[in-house]
């Protein structure tokens, strides 16, 4: 029997599909034609992976500028010792619990990309993450920034996952109302259910519901929006779920949510869903008088996880090349990563 | 019971076509309960819910 338990959890599951698999009808029929026998272009092509280290990383303790007299100055109590860091150039290094980047970095998979900002850097915290966000200095821009790109690859391919958002609301920068962007937390959460477990879209309930979205006069307000969200929403949590049936992960990743995410986000690569962006969240870098202790847990998260992300995508035959970059607020920083084939010179 | 669940939780509007899939698909739950909860969930699933 139903319990009350399931039947709310059933009516979450709805609410959340619609809420965050907005139109993704086109997608959906292009994931289907996909997997008839079709090969997926962009599985051979680039993806860019976005990791927000949220909360305002130091950069500066991230990648530590250990040869400088005036990063000792200022920071007294908090410098990373030099002999300490893991070094990568004359006078700068990597934080002491970064090992697997620098690994990346000595097979040249790593690159550092310094003095990233706009002029006239505007103090505000909140001002400068939504410059970032719209990567626009004078925010006149609309959307975010990867939402706009994701527009622009969606003029030249149709997949639900072209974006893919590991958490569970779209970030500003993915914002864009051209492009629906999947933002799943837990994969065994993101789909229709019966009785706590999931169903497809041959499923009587499912098929119904359907029926009834389908019925829904077409030129009421959102009328399309409703039935093509409903439709997608099954599509996209059959296609994640088939994605997961295929996908056996070559490493152990660690056992946090980072490392589940970046787990996550290679099934999506490697089960061929068409992700061109991907963008994870790493939070908890407000650290303030704890971080000196918070932030190096946190770089041993980052590296456990990426290390992990590499090796997995490396055995599945994908390469991986990594970016550190400064963010526009003033304490925020975060790595860029993106997966396709090696290089050793990564593009701007 | 489809009609009372419409009457209640969207003030009886639904199209004949909507209801109609409702109705069948209530008809073929045997389990009372489970029958009732079906209902409601679609429809407090149902587009006319999810708008009002």
């Amino acid at each position: 029997m139903l319990s009350r338990r399931d039947f709310i959890k059933g009516g979450v599951a709805l609410v959340s599909i619609g809420t965050t698999a907005q139109s993704l009808l086109k997608g959906a029929v292009a994931f289907a034609a996909q997997h008839e026998g079709a090969t997926n272009p962009a599985a051979a092509g680039r993806i860019l992976i976005l990791v927000q280290l949220a909360g305002g990383n130091d950069g500066l303790s991230t990648v530590v500028p250990a040869g400088s007299g005036a990063y000792r100055s200022a920071r007294k109590t908090l410098a990373i010792p030099e002999e300490a860091v893991l070094p990568l150039a004359e006078g700068y290094g990597l934080h002491p619990n970064l090992a697997g980047l620098k690994r990346a970095w000595d097979e040249g998979k790593l690159a550092v990309v310094r003095g990233v900002g706009y002029p006239n850097q505007d103090y505000s915290h909140f001002k400068s993450m939504a410059i970032w966000q719209a990567g626009d200095p004078e925010l006149k821009l609309d959307h975010g920034w990867l939402g706009r790109t994701l527009e622009k690859l969606e003029s030249e391919q149709h997949d639900p996952f072209l974006g893919f958002n590991i958490g569970s609301s779209t970030p500003a920068e993915l914002e864009t109302p051209a492009v629906s962007i999947p933002s799943v937390q837990d994969p065994a959460d993101y789909g229709f259910k019966v009785r706590g477990k999931p169903a497809d879209a041959s499923e009587p309930r499912t098929r119904t519901l359907l029926k009834l979205y389908e019925q829904y006069p077409a030129q009421s307000p959102y009328g399309v929006l409703l039935e093509t969200t409903v439709e997608a929403a099954v599509a996209s949590s059959a296609a994640l779920a088939e994605a997961a049936r295929r996908y056996q992960p070559a490493v152990a990743y660690p056992e946090t949510s980072f490392g589940a995410g970046l787990s996550l986000l290679a099934e999506a690569i490697v089960g061929g869903l068409g992700v061109r962006v991907g963008h994870i969240t790493l939070g908890g870098f407000d650290t303030h008088a704890n971080q000196a202790e918070d932030h190096g847990e946190l770089m041993q998260v980052l590296d456990e996880g990426l290390t992990a992300f590499q090796a997995d995508l490396k055995a599945h035959g994908r390469g991986m090349t990594c970016w550190f970059s400064r963010g526009a607020s003033s304490g925020g920083g975060w790595p860029r990563t993106r997966t396709g084939e090696p290089t050793t010179a990564p593009a701007a | 019971m489809v009609d009372e669940a419409l009457r209640r939780l969207v003030d009886g509007v639904m199209s004949d076509g909507a209801r109609a899939a409702l109705v069948a698909h209530a008809e073929s739950i045997r389990d009372p309960v489970e029958r009732a909860a079906t209902v409601a969930y679609l429809v407090l699933a149902s587009p006319e819910y999810q708008l009002a």
